[in-house]
């Protein structure tokens, strides 16, 4: 028996440790074995088994509750041997064993009470292995089997063709075997496509092989459960580790850009702590945003939960997009759902994974700004226009701009580091039947592009296993710790985002330096943004960590078969705690030189010598003082309690799973923020180092808003033999938000599908089509997001009535909003029609989606109909409807052509939404009506008629509009942009002689992008693998948002496009409008926002291009090394874009802290 | 084994009903107040009633509509572009403030019994004095605006809530009835904890001020004599009031009267009817920063800067228009000898301009070099005067709002000039002189032969009276935010018109250096103060010529503000009115617009 154990270890020269791991395995077993005995009781040693499409483990489980044998096994083993259907009745163990493993290359040992499954090795191999060793022939093959992966692959069987010999693959994919040249090997493993290779003269074959899914086998984690992708019946995107893992990126929802239809992912900037925009599918409603729900382990989280974890334990994510999936999410499905899996442990599957990456980030898109001499001719141009005489002082000479041509400065150059990142992950899984675990623990560390960084560390433990053969329990502990320092910067919004210190330093005129001789220049400016920039006016140090653990118990209930109860525990708590230090900086003033003393010199100005003490930004807006010290602190903490009941069984060839439970959760949290100013000492930055005076402390502080929902759900999926589908789910849900008898919500669905591939009229064409389904569903998802207690009459009491009466500020009351006692659900219905193909070894697969999607309910105030004169704040009442529709594809390819692999993918989707009902002003003007228009994406504004470049069109404008007409209240004037006068004021349909508010109309719907799309390229050959992913959106507008792409600023900075602004002398070629006309004091004629500047927003992205490879297995297998494969990774390489000076990504700030472009190097090995 | 599985679903079954029952019993966060504790609890009540005094205005000078001050552009209200969805100056449709005060009154009552009988009068009349001013403000720029005085339910049939607008004058019959209602209940005076709320006085000098604009030319195109011997009955009542209260005007003994008063605080409350109060740290505000000097600013600088308009205004010290030949008037020294409130309230160049933290100090402003950027950059001083109104140059750079004074809404000057005008039209003039000449005595004006530098025929005749007071209300509330109201009370629209445009005066002078804005340091000694020009910032000393610097700091020049012609002010009469807001025209069918505005239909004219 022992032999017949070792013998799958005869060639493997790790004997020794195989060994030893072995007398571990055995002494585990009898002490299993010993444990049982005690609850062991006399079975009938007769076995009967009426088993269909059942998995071997369970045929197991099965023969162990009916006799008093229990069974050991490599888990993998029984995986990859799929499913068996078992017909006996009253045989014995042998013969039971015998039926339900046949065809299969298992066999089994009998130890005791024992029974040991194991890969079947063929006679021809055992030879006792010091003989083996000791006459290695001349002729061995040596090699690796690994999956297109690069993953080693163990048992698969080597076979020369036509004989009997052979032997199979050990834990690490090797195998050796004594072949002649010409000899054919066949390689074969469940669930894998058979490759042959014809020995040639070299002694190794290394062969790769390809996983033969039956279509549409593989296991899709849905909400609450897991399904054979065969047997969805709702839209489903998947998306594997394998097309995650390799890329380089702080967060994961950078990744999933460009891989699923229907998934618009926007990223917002490349700092340091930047996350992504994720909308699933276009929203039906204006209430609440677009942010999908995101689940992880079955834990629901919030955005920046999925934004921390670490995408190297990620195994898999859903995006649940239809109401068939994601009404089992009831209030919180309406945005559709992404759910993460991460990671497990795989039992004896020893596995220790190292990962590390560096990656070297710069400028993709920078806008073109004017140089210091363009800038300033520009400026002088656009003086002239305005009669400003050329002796002001605001002129700059000819020997200043001689002076200019040779010195331009730029401070984004100035501040600018390219920013790198580098991340080191080492996770480790394995265990045994009894306990299986994964650990993982990653670091990041981020430099940014000024004096800024962030680290992050990520650790994660998961261990499962089994309690008692019934009982199995999951724990797992997740955490983070991040630690952030950035310069102190009052405008940026108390996030990562330098969009603000960005735009500032881009649009510094060019003429000044940043710093001479390392000191920062005053001149001109009391503040020196770069001086700032470098970390000198202080900094903000955020710190924030969570800790997630999840307990789930697991019980197979004994009785029913199938029948098992589920109970979870999820908890997080996480805590932030920011440091912020202010002080003004010193800066010094340099001697001016030219005739109207534009050109700064490198001389300090005697009269200031010794440095002049500013007041930083933040003091010149008013808010603070000299010296400032912020210590802000937050918590908040969740749980979600979940307790289910599970059945799954098969009669014949109707298959049942079904689960039913409880879910309830609710959350908390606090923040407080304090400040201290004026330190004298400020190298002492603590919060009690500061002005004892108490009016230089603050105190802030809240509790939020505590919340509370309970659920209880429930499924019933059922098949007959995987052809006819049918799926129901239903949820009722009750939340904290609403009255109590408006509280719960019904939220059903029902999907059915067709798998017309099975069906036997088919048949003819399943070697055209091997899978082919057809999916409808329909289902309610809701919402409750607005504020809670609205329906509750309350005044509030403010601390502050804001008068100071007597010598205090005494307190105020005030009358609340009115209420609403019926305020509950907003109802989402749903409507998905889907089709699923895929040819013979998946040539060509593809899937085809069409939605709708109806939202009644909308809550909201009904504000524009409720007459001003009532006075109150209304509360929000269930009375909009909105709608939205869609269009998903999807489509690949993937073959192999010899030992090279590839595949094409691509997707598509395009989406609209549009109001039904919403509260309007009774007599609202049509132009303004929203009915019919799209709720996202109306850009409004006014029909430009173009530049006025001569005196004719001033007549011609005259003429026709009538001699009063003006432009915003100005007479038309050269230069200017002129517009189409549509509309007068209330009353007055036609064009009234003015240009006004009134002529406003929606000069474009797709304000939103309309359509995204994705393709990618895989090519793998020999070890080497290159991917290519693109992503882009299409139908697209965008109206550029900031004030200098639409208004110059003479003397400041501006983008090279105004260089081409109307002047008398280019009249008639102009690109753009006077940059006087385009009045930079104030009001303006030509920066409304006009059809003049609405620009096309598409772009198609190279996302990402990855190479990588794989050191082949042979040269390893000295350092007992898995796999060592190697990368190099190129992020956002580069856009097709028609904005030029900006990423149309970001929107419509051309100064917004840009996209990245990344080049990464990384190590992936696996021991 | 067995069992203890067992034990173990009963636990989480346990849990699973012992937190079912918990679960939407979550704390409400926001410190809510229930209405039975609101209308029991007496500090709730009064509470209630702090939270009218939001309804007093927050500070608004005016100053880009008055002439007194100037920006480029000049103000779409002068340019005549505004439309109706312009904000008319000081528009209020504050229908909110309006519920909650009928719901005062709605619930007053169940808390009579938390109170003693003095707190509930003082709560009600404080009450009824705020809805009376609420509809004031309203109807002070729009006529007549729907008055409701119950607690719609929003809820109910949409055309029942579809009011009309009532005529201007059930609104200020309705206004006056509040104010006697609030008049009957006030107390004279209050506590010291209770300093800067509502008196008796106040009230009777804001019924004198609604009903002097009940009757004036700007709601009686023809005079109803009536109306004004109303508004002078009032008037006469609430300075005898506000006498016997000790309400006054504020005097001392230096030149500076005008600028003491408004950080004298013990001397001057006694001029302070009806006003808002700011004390750091507890109620800041932003004011003075902007108005400050760019170096007393902390980097913000360019509110408020008065025009050359504005400047010549003033009197002589002799209390005679600089264009009377008399009056001694030199033009190319323009700061020199002028009516004392002229140095309390305008910066010129050269003006001493002393800081608690740079003394001494002088202003040096160069017309025609802006800040930072461009061409008269409007981020700092742009007319070539800083307004010193209201700055308290006791506090440094870094402090500036480390202030505590009381912004005036009405002062008791006023209620002065508001007599004046009511006894000039209903034929006193004589007493309208007098009351002149009391400000003109605290202003420290000569007094000349008694006359105080007046018009000889004011006292006598009309219209001379009429011009004295609108003259002096001009100097007297210069930056107060009164001068855009008292042209439009008197529709004098055409003064502003008759400006062209607005001017800026100020020395050319043609150097750069942005620095200048800085000022410069001077010493001072036995002789006086001297210059101390090695110290001015100027950038190229080695080019400095001293004599033409001195020749420039003379050398003035009037430049239109904005000089762009189609920017002259030139403000149509239809603007004497203003627009309701068209949103609420939509949402309200029976709201009908000015005439004047969006084919507007309600005339706000009483006749």
């Amino acid at each position: 028996m022992l032999l017949k154990i070792t013998s799958d270890l005869l060639f493997d020269k790790k004997r020794h440790f195989k060994k030893t791991l072995l007398v571990m395995k055995l002494i585990a077993i009898f002490l299993f074995a010993a444990c049982l005995q005690v609850s062991a009781r006399g079975y009938s040693q007769k076995i009967t088994l009426s088993q269909k499409n059942v998995s071997l483990k369970k045929v197991f489980k099965e023969i162990e509750s009916q006799s008093s044998y229990h069974f050991f096994y490599k888990d993998k083993l029984i995986r990859e041997a799929g499913i068996v259907s078992v017909n006996v009745s009253g045989v014995s163990i042998e013969e039971a064993l015998n039926e339900s493993l046949k065809g299969l290359p298992l066999t089994f040992a009998v130890l005791d009470k024992i029974i040991v499954i194991k890969a079947k090795k063929l006679q021809t191999i055992l030879i006792p292995a010091v003989e083996k060793l000791s006459f290695v022939p001349e002729n061995i093959i040596r090699g690796t089997v690994k999956d297109t992966k690069g993953n080693p692959l163990v048992g698969v069987s080597v076979i020369i063709k036509g004989t009997e010999k052979g032997t199979s693959t050990g834990t690490d994919g090797t195998f050796n075997i004594n072949a002649d040249p010409g000899d054919v090997l066949e390689f074969s493993m469940v669930g894998y496509k058979l490759i042959q290779v014809t020995v040639k003269n070299n002694s190794v074959v290394n062969v790769r092989l390809e996983v033969q899914e039956a279509a549409g086998s593989e296991i899709v984690v849905v909400g609450y459960g897991t399904q054979k992708k065969e047997n969805l019946t709702g839209a489903v995107g998947v998306i594997h580790s394998s097309s995650l893992g390799d890329r380089p990126t702080a967060s994961p929802a950078n990744l999933l850009q460009g891989l699923s239809p229907g998934l618009t992912v926007t990223t917002q900037g490349s700092y340091p702590g930047a996350s992504a925009n994720i909308k699933i599918r276009e929203a039906s409603t204006w209430q609440g945003g677009s942010a999908p729900l995101y689940v992880i382990d079955g834990f629901v989280r919030d955005a920046a939960a999925f934004a921390s974890i670490n995408p190297s334990d990620i195994d898999n994510i859903s995006i649940l997009k239809d109401a068939a999936s994601a009404a089992i999410y009831g209030i919180r499905g309406g945005n559709g759902v992404i759910l993460v899996t991460t990671k497990h442990g795989v039992a004896e599957k020893t596995a220790i994974t190292y990962n590390a990456s560096y990656t070297l980030n710069t400028r993709e898109i920078i806008p073109r700004i004017m140089d210091a001499f363009g800038a300033y001719t520009f400026a002088n141009n656009a003086f002239a226009q305005k009669n400003i005489p050329s002796t002001d002082p605001s002129f700059y000479t000819p020997d200043e701009l001689d002076y200019f041509k040779a010195h331009s400065y730029n401070w984004v150059d100035d501040t600018w580091r390219n920013p790198w990142n580098t991340s080191h992950n080492l996770s480790a899984s394995g265990g045994s039947k009894m306990a299986r675990y994964y650990i993982s623990g990653a670091y990041l560390h981020q430099e940014g592009a000024t004096s800024n960084s962030f680290d992050k560390y990520n650790f994660m433990a998961k261990l499962d296993g089994d309690i008692t053969n019934r009982l199995s329990y999951n724990l797992i502990i997740s955490g983070e710790w991040g630690n952030g320092d950035r310069p102190f910067w009052a405008y940026d919004g108390g996030d990562f985002n330098l969009s603000n210190m960005y735009n500032r330093l881009i649009m510094v005129t060019p003429g000044r330096p940043s710093f001479i001789n390392g000191l920062p220049v005053g001149n001109f400016d009391n503040t020196n943004t770069a001086n700032l920039a470098k970390g000198n006016g202080g900094y903000t140090r955020p710190t924030n960590n969570y800790i997630s653990p999840t307990f789930q118990l697991k019980y197979d209930l004994p009785g029913i078969k199938g029948l098992s109860a589920k109970g979870t525990f999820a908890y997080n708590t996480s805590n932030n705690y920011t440091k912020a230090w202010r002080n003004a900086p010193y800066i010094y003033y340099f001697k001016t030189a030219g005739a109207h003393n534009h050109i700064v010199t490198d001389q300090l100005d005697s009269a200031r010598s010794g440095g002049y003490k500013i007041l930083d930004q933040a003091q010149t807006a008013g808010v603070g003082a000299p010296t400032e010290l912020n210590e802000s602190y937050s918590q908040s903490s969740n749980y979600q309690l979940d307790l289910m009941l599970n059945y799954e069984n098969s009669f014949g060839k109707h298959n049942i799973s079904a689960f039913a439970g409880y879910e309830q959760s609710g959350s908390k949290g606090h923040y407080s923020n304090i400040w201290d100013d004026n330190y004298s000492n400020p190298n002492y930055q603590q919060i009690n180092g500061g002005s004892p005076n108490s009016t230089d402390w603050y105190i802030q502080g809240d509790e939020n808003q505590p919340t509370g929902f309970a659920s209880y759900l429930g499924r019933i999926d059922y098949n007959y033999a995987s052809k006819y589908l049918l799926g129901v789910t239903f949820r009722e849900d009750g939340s904290y938000v609403f009255p109590a008898n408006k509280r719960w919500g019904f939220f059903p669905s029902v999907s059915a599908g067709w798998n017309i591939a099975k069906e036997s009229f088919f048949s003819n064409y399943t070697r055209y089509l091997d899978f082919l389904k057809l999916r409808i569903s329909y289902g309610i998802t809701g919402t409750d997001n607005t504020t809670p207690w609205q329906w509750q009459q309350t005044y509030n009491f403010n601390a502050s009535s804001g008068q100071y009466i007597g010598s205090s500020v005494p307190p105020s009351t005030t009358l609340g909003s009115t209420i609403n006692p019926n305020i509950t659900w907003e109802r989402n219905h749903n409507y998905n029609v889907g089709l699923d193909f895929s040819t013979p070894n998946r040539m060509i697969s593809g899937t085809v989606d069409y939605w709708y999607k109806k939202t009644t309910n909308i809550l909201g105030a009904r504000n524009a109909s409720v007459p001003s004169t009532v006075g109150a704040t209304l509360p929000a009442v269930n009375y909009g409807i909105a709608s939205a529709k869609g269009l998903e594809l999807s489509l690949s390819h993937e073959n192999h052509v010899g030992e090279l692999f590839y595949r094409v993918s691509a997707n598509w989707a395009v989406s609209s939404n549009e109001y039904v009902k919403v509260d309007q002003a009774a007599s609202v003007r049509d132009y303004q009506n929203l009915i019919g228009k799209p709720v996202t994406g109306v850009i409004y504004g006014y029909v430009s008629e173009g530049i006025i470049r001569t005196q004719a069109d001033i007549d011609n404008i005259l003429q026709k509009n009538g001699s009063n007409y003006t432009i915003f209240g100005s007479k038309p004037q050269l230069g200017m942009l002129n517009y189409k006068d549509i509309r007068g004021p209330l009353g007055t349909d036609d064009p009234d002689g003015k240009i006004d508010g009134n002529d406003q109309m929606p000069i474009s719907v797709n304000g939103v992008p309309r359509i995204n799309y994705g393709f990618n390229f895989t090519v793998g050959w020999k070890g080497i693998n290159v991917t290519a992913i693109f992503s882009g959106l299409a139908r697209y507008d965008i109206m550029p948002t900031d004030v200098y792409y639409r208004r110059p600023l003479p003397g400041n900075n501006n983008l090279t496009i105004w260089q081409d602004a109307w002047t008398p002398e280019n009249a008639a070629t102009a690109k753009m409008p006077s940059a006087v006309m385009n009045d930079w004091q104030g009001t303006s004629n030509a920066e409304q926002s006009s059809s003049f500047w609405l620009k096309n927003g598409s772009f198609l992205r190279l996302k990402s291009l990855i190479v990588d490879y794989s050191i082949p297995a042979r040269i390893l297998e000295h350092a007992r090394i898995k796999n060592i494969r190697a990368y190099f990774s190129g992020e956002n390489l580069f856009e097709w874009n028609h904005t030029k000076d900006w990423d149309p990504e970001l929107g419509g700030d051309f100064r917004t802290y840009p996209i990245l472009k990344g080049f990464t190097f990384g190590l992936n090995a696996t021991f | 084994m067995k069992i203890n599985i067992k034990i173990l679903i009963v636990l989480i079954g346990l849990i699973f009903f012992a937190s079912c029952k918990k679960v939407f019993d979550v704390e409400h966060t926001g410190g809510k107040i229930t209405p039975d504790e609101q209308w029991s609890n007496p500090d709730f009540i009064k509470g209630y009633v702090n939270g009218f005094y939001g309804i007093l205005p927050a500070w608004n000078r005016d100053e880009g509509i008055s002439g007194e001050a100037g920006y480029n552009p000049l103000d779409g209200f002068l340019k005549g572009t505004y439309n109706s969805q312009s904000t008319y100056p000081d528009r209020v449709w504050d229908y909110a403030s309006v519920r909650s005060i009928n719901n005062f009154f709605a619930n007053i009552e169940s808390g009579k019994s938390a109170l003693s009988n003095e707190e509930y009068n003082s709560l009600k009349g404080q009450a009824y004095f705020f809805r009376a001013y609420l509809y004031y403000r309203m109807v002070k720029v729009l006529g007549g605006v729907p008055i409701i005085t119950d607690i719609q339910d929003p809820t109910a049939d949409i055309n029942t809530l579809l009011v009309k607008r009532n005529t201007s004058l059930e609104c200020f019959d309705f206004i006056s009835k509040q104010l006697d209602s609030a008049i009957n209940l006030l107390p004279p005076t209050w506590g010291s904890g209770d300093i800067g709320r509502i008196t008796k006085g106040a009230a009777m000098a804001v019924k004198g001020e609604v009903l002097l604009l009940k009757a004036s030319p700007l709601f009686c195109k023809t005079t109803n004599a009536g109306y004004w011997n109303d508004a002078y009955s009032a008037l006469v009542a609430a300075k005898t009031e506000l006498d016997a209260d000790g309400y006054g005007l504020y005097t001392d003994n230096t030149m500076k009267t005008n600028e003491n008063m408004w950080y004298n605080k013990e001397d001057a409350a006694k001029e302070m009817v009806l006003y808002v109060r700011y004390h750091y740290p507890e109620k800041t505000n932003s004011f003075q920063q902007g108005q400050r000097p760019l170096t007393e600013s902390s980097g913000a600088a360019g509110v408020c800067q008065p025009t050359w308009e504005m400047v010549q205004a003033y009197p002589m010290a002799n209390g005679m228009n600089i264009n009377d030949p008399n009056s001694g008037y030199d033009p190319t020294e323009f700061w020199k000898g002028r009516d004392p409130r002229f140095y309390t309230a305008i910066v010129y160049n050269g003006a001493r301009y002393d800081f608690a933290d740079i003394k001494p100090r002088v202003e040096w402003i160069f017309n025609g070099i802006g800040g930072d950027d461009g061409y008269k950059s409007p981020g700092f001083n742009y007319t070539g005067f800083y307004c010193r109104k209201e700055i308290d140059t006791t506090l440094g750079a870094t402090v500036w709002n480390h202030q505590a004074f009381d912004w005036p809404i009405i002062r008791y000057a006023e209620v002065l000039l508001n007599l004046a005008e009511a006894a000039n039209e209903t034929g006193h003039s004589d007493e309208a002189k007098n009351l002149i000449i009391q400000i003109r005595q605290r202003a420290h004006i000569d007094a000349g032969n008694g006359n105080y530098g007046l018009d000889p025929l004011v006292g006598s005749d009309y219209q001379a009276t009429l011009n004295a007071i609108m003259k002096e209300r001009q100097i007297e509330f210069a930056f107060e935010g009164k001068r855009f109201w008292d042209l439009r009370r008197r529709r004098m629209f055409s003064v502003l018109n008759g400006y062209g445009t607005l001017h800026a005066y100020g020395p050319f002078f043609n150097s750069s250096a942005a620095s200048s804005q800085y000022s410069i340091d001077v010493t001072q000694s036995n002789s006086g103060i001297a210059f101390q020009l090695s110290n001015l910032l100027i950038n190229s000393p080695a080019n400095f010529d001293e004599n033409k610097f001195l020749k420039a700091i003379t050398n003035y020049t009037a430049e239109p503000i904005d000089n762009s012609v189609t920017n002259k002010i030139n403000i149509p009469d239809s603007y004497y009115f203003g627009p309701i807001d068209p949103q609420y025209i939509l949402q309200n069918k029976n709201l009908e617009q000015t005439i004047g505005w969006d084919n507007g239909t309600f005339n706000p004219v009483i006749q």
